[in-house]
């Protein structure tokens, strides 16, 4: 069943995924390419860790892009069609749901194990100063995670009756509006629950973790 | 004879303006259930309900010995379902939307497959998106048929299909049933071909099953009287008193269900005539049937 | 030569006239010498009206072990809580020389009123909600020994954490004016006090490793002797740019002379093409020339400061109480030698503890920290739980 499950999915996403494992190798060659100056045996060391820290921002854009592609991806079929098919299938429904999450996340598997492996030949052609290594797998696996948390926010909602994501979306307003309005009366000097939200999110500890620190292919 | 399906009290409200009300239906197993009724009446919820696509709000439903919703999975496993719009991956080609189900069914029988894949001149490398109408309903059967099961439900299955192809998708169906002790609920309100195919009805209206009997029952039991002389008010009759319409002065016609030729004599005892009795067609006796239900009988 | 001669005499009289300007009649200047004292007396006067008037709000003193504070009656329970905090976390550096120096410090926390008061909505923006007068914010000012220490302006309601923190600065800077050159001015006129200072952490690790000076990537490297360059501890060498710097990292270098050259105006010295041959072709003669072009105190001491708060952190740890003291009565006067008399024991051993410490922060796993794997895997385990339960019908 997961098979077929995969590959249909990965019928549907074929040209996103190949393209994202293109830009996958693009991406160390540019970074390396892009240095400003090297010595005559090595990169110069200040250069190569900020290439990379910009290269970090790069991986993380490709994350989001092919993770928003593959959940989307995930349930267009069944959403066009009433989920009729899926529903008349002869698997529990969490079941059905947990083949689609697999497929999915073995789909990014697939890009964050092309980033890990061409950040790998990258970093092993490349000159590489002595105090800096390359981590390909670290990074392979901060992709992975990183990707799917944006696929898991994404399915979750594409895969919930309407009446649900209403029932959220409203409920969140609730919150934003209440929160606004007793601190427009007064009653707490700013909005308590919109600070603390942010904060909870963008928190190093937060869904976000994985996009607030740098994905570094090279480091120290 | 073990029932197929089981519908006790069965209630579901989907939106304001229509309701399932208090559905009691039962389909035997062996039987061929024709699901008759206009559109809008209920008949593709009934069976999005019986499949466990959705959850009633009240009653019992159970599905080859499985209670669903809960026994869903078990039941869809022993179900071929084909639905009245495609329901397929439109980016898929015919042999990898076969491959696909197949991984879902143990059942499934490959040669078999492959031989309705050609009877019904179907390529595997064909997409779905680019088959007619007609194709893609033949593929659906297909698929069905391919995973043996031993309940087949189709919702509409010949809709907007040329002749061609309707005889193609019944023939292979009554093939399948033939050979099989499957059991078949397949609605539609193309009344003249449930005639051909079905032993039993159910006639649904407005959200209610206004009628359930035998074929035969259906196709002889409702006739139309040409009466004259009737009282205004009649008692308990040994018949079913489906309409009365005035034509001409005291001439009245009764649309009636259960009639057999000696209930003349009740007639005469109330005063009024038998002028003809007039046999219908299963169209005809459906239309009569529901134009009763819509105006709540006989008054 | 009559043409040369009238042309000279031209020369002369467009001279006169152009200095005819600049000439100022004495009358003139004392009149506008007189207004500037003036002026300058009033705003004296002004500042003390002020200054008394802000005044008006403060109680008598009131006292967080031997520092002594000035603040209204609202704010005395938290600056108490706060500053006795800041004063137990000076103590884990000074030891009971913290006492002693709080003794000379006085504090004092004022509240600041203003007459308008915005509130930020997301979305709307600034709206004015409030047009009686209020307190806006409030201040903290520092005095040790008379003496006026640069204060920091806080948010209101006060904060006790911010205030703490702000407290530990001015305490800082108030005894950083107690010790000894060279080592007040490289230590940037604070005594690293704060906990965090103490950390040599991965980040402290790349920092270094990352150096745009060659002699830190050096010591992060684990060359002690360029630990010891790099800090200074010796003195400041005489040819900064060949003590500190490889060839590898002029283009840097140029790049902040070009600055320097843009700010200063020296065009004329090398043009635009000729610096860019410098910082984007790495022509490195051309490269050496910029940086010649920077004056000396141009090239400041490569060690981050963060780097030499932790090592002087590390002498105090080491040296227990009465490290003031003893850096006060050294008479070395290099950065080596008084680090050496806080810590009590000698440089090198300071240094290479440190060492130890920058070593033992270099991170070590090639993987993702727990934290990361943890509150990913727990968003993905919620947004799955969340959809195996979701029935997209109904």
């Amino acid at each position: 069943m997961f098979r077929a499950v995969l590959y249909t999915q990965w019928k549907w996403t074929r040209p996103a995924i190949m393209l994202a494992v293109l830009v996958a190798g693009y991406i160390p060659v540019a970074a390396l390419r892009a240095m400003p100056y090297k010595t005559e045996s090595t990169y110069y060391i200040p250069s190569l860790y900020r290439g990379m820290a910009a290269a970090s921002t790069y991986y993380q854009w490709l994350a989001l892009f092919v993770a928003v592609v593959v959940a989307i991806s995930a349930w267009q079929a069944d959403g066009h069609r009433q989920h009729v098919y899926a529903l008349s299938l002869p698997v529990p429904r969490w079941r059905f749901v947990l083949l689609r999450f697999g497929a999915g996340a073995a789909l990014l598997g697939v890009v964050a194990a092309a980033v890990g492996l061409f950040g790998g030949v990258a970093a092993a052609i490349a000159p590489l100063p002595p105090i800096l290594h390359a981590y390909p797998v670290g990074l392979a696996v901060r992709f992975w995670l990183g990707s799917l948390i944006p696929f898991g926010l994404i399915f979750a909602l594409l895969v919930s009756s309407p009446k649900r994501v209403r029932l959220v979306v409203a409920g969140v307003a609730t919150i934003v509006v209440v929160d606004m309005a007793l601190a427009a009366m007064g009653v707490i000097d700013k909005p308590v629950v919109i600070g603390t939200i942010f904060d909870a999110i963008y928190s190093g500890r937060g869904p976000l973790a994985a996009f607030l620190s740098k994905w570094m292919l090279v480091d120290v | 004879m073990s029932d197929a399906i089981a519908l006790k009290h069965v209630a579901y409200r989907p939106a304001k303006e229509f309701a399932i009300r208090d559905l009691t239906m039962t389909v035997q197993s062996g039987a061929i259930y024709g699901f008759l009724g206009p559109n809008g009446s209920g008949k593709t919820t009934t069976i999005k309900l019986i499949l466990g696509m959705q959850d009633a709000d009240d009653g019992l439903i159970e599905v080859l010995g499985h209670q669903i919703p809960q026994g869903a999975p078990q039941a869809l496993a022993r179900i071929g379902y084909v639905p009245e719009k495609v329901h397929l991956y439109a980016s898929l080609t015919v042999g990898e939307m076969m491959d696909h189900h197949r991984a879902f069914y143990g059942t499934w029988d490959a040669a078999r497959a492959d031989e309705l894949r050609r009877q019904f001149s179907l390529r595997s490398e064909q997409k779905i998106e680019r088959l007619s109408k007609g194709e893609a309903g033949k593929l659906m059967m297909l698929l069905a048929l391919a995973t043996q099961p031993e309940l087949l439900v189709l919702d509409e299955p010949t809709d907007g299909l040329d002749p061609v192809v309707r005889r193609d998708v019944l023939g292979a169906l009554v093939e399948y049933v033939s050979t099989r002790n499957a059991t078949v609920l397949v609605s539609s309100h193309l009344v003249h071909e449930q005639e051909r195919v079905c032993d039993w009805v159910g006639v649904m209206d407005g959200g209610s099953l206004i009628a359930e009997m035998p074929m035969n029952t259906f196709r002889s039991g409702i006739k139309r009287l040409r009466v004259s002389g009737a009282p205004p008010v009649l008692p308990a009759a040994p018949f079913t008193l489906l309409g009365r319409t005035t034509t001409a002065g005291t001439e009245e016609e009764w649309g009636v269900r259960g009639w057999q030729p000696d209930m003349g004599a009740w007639l005469t005892a109330q005063g009024a005539t038998l002028r003809e009795v007039i046999d219908l067609d299963l169209e005809e006796s459906f239309v009569e049937l529901l134009s009763s239900a819509r105006t709540g009988g006989a008054s | 030569m009559s043409e040369l001669r009238l042309l000279a005499a031209a020369c002369l009289a467009l001279a006169c006239a152009g200095a005819l300007p600049a000439q100022q009649d004495a009358a003139l200047l004392t009149r506008r010498d007189a207004l500037r004292a003036r002026a300058d007396s009033l705003q004296k006067v002004f500042g003390a009206l002020d200054a008394s008037a802000r005044d008006a709000g403060l109680t008598s003193e009131v006292q967080a072990g031997t520092l002594r504070i000035r603040t209204t009656t609202a704010l005395q329970p938290v600056a108490i809580a706060a500053f006795t905090r800041a004063v137990t976390e000076a103590r884990r550096v000074l030891g009971a020389d913290a006492d002693s120096m709080a003794g000379h410090l006085q504090l004092t926390l004022r509240e600041h009123r203003g007459t308008y008061r915005y509130k930020w909505f997301p979305i709307v923006g600034s709206v004015l909600v409030d047009t009686t007068e209020h307190i806006v914010g409030a201040s903290l000012e520092g005095r040790l020994d008379g003496r006026e220490v640069p204060g920091v302006r806080l948010d209101y309601p006060v904060d006790r954490d911010e205030l703490a923190a702000s407290a530990l600065s001015i305490f800082e800077r108030a005894i950083a004016s107690r010790v000894p050159t060279p080592m007040e001015p490289w230590l940037d006129h604070r005594v690293p006090l704060h906990a965090a200072q103490a950390e040599l952490g991965p980040d402290m690790f790349r920092t270094l490793a990352t150096s745009e000076a060659a002699i830190v990537r050096r010591c992060a490297a684990g060359d002690r002797s360029a630990c010891r360059l790099g800090f200074a501890l010796d003195s400041v060498p005489s040819n900064p740019v060949l003590a500190w710097y490889d060839a590898s990292d002029l283009p840097a270098l140029a790049r902040s002379a070009g600055d320097h050259i843009q700010r200063v105006g020296m065009t004329s010295a090398l043009s635009r093409d000729e610096q860019d041959a410098c910082t984007v072709q790495q022509q490195m003669e051309i490269c050496r020339r910029m940086v010649a072009l920077l004056p000396a105190g141009a090239f400041r001491i490569p060690m981050p400061g963060a780097a030499r708060a932790s090592l002087t952190r590390l002498a105090f740890e080491m040296g227990g109480a009465r490290g003031i003291e003893r850096l006060r009565a050294s008479a070395d006067t290099t950065i080596g030698g008084q680090l050496a008399a806080v810590a009590g024991v000698p440089a090198d051993a300071l240094l290479g503890r440190w060492m130890e410490k920058l070593i033992a922060a270099r991170p070590s796993s090639p993987l993702p920290s727990a934290t990361f794997v943890l509150a990913s895997l727990a968003c993905i385990m919620v947004c799955l739980g969340w959809a195996m339960r979701g029935r997209p019908w109904n």
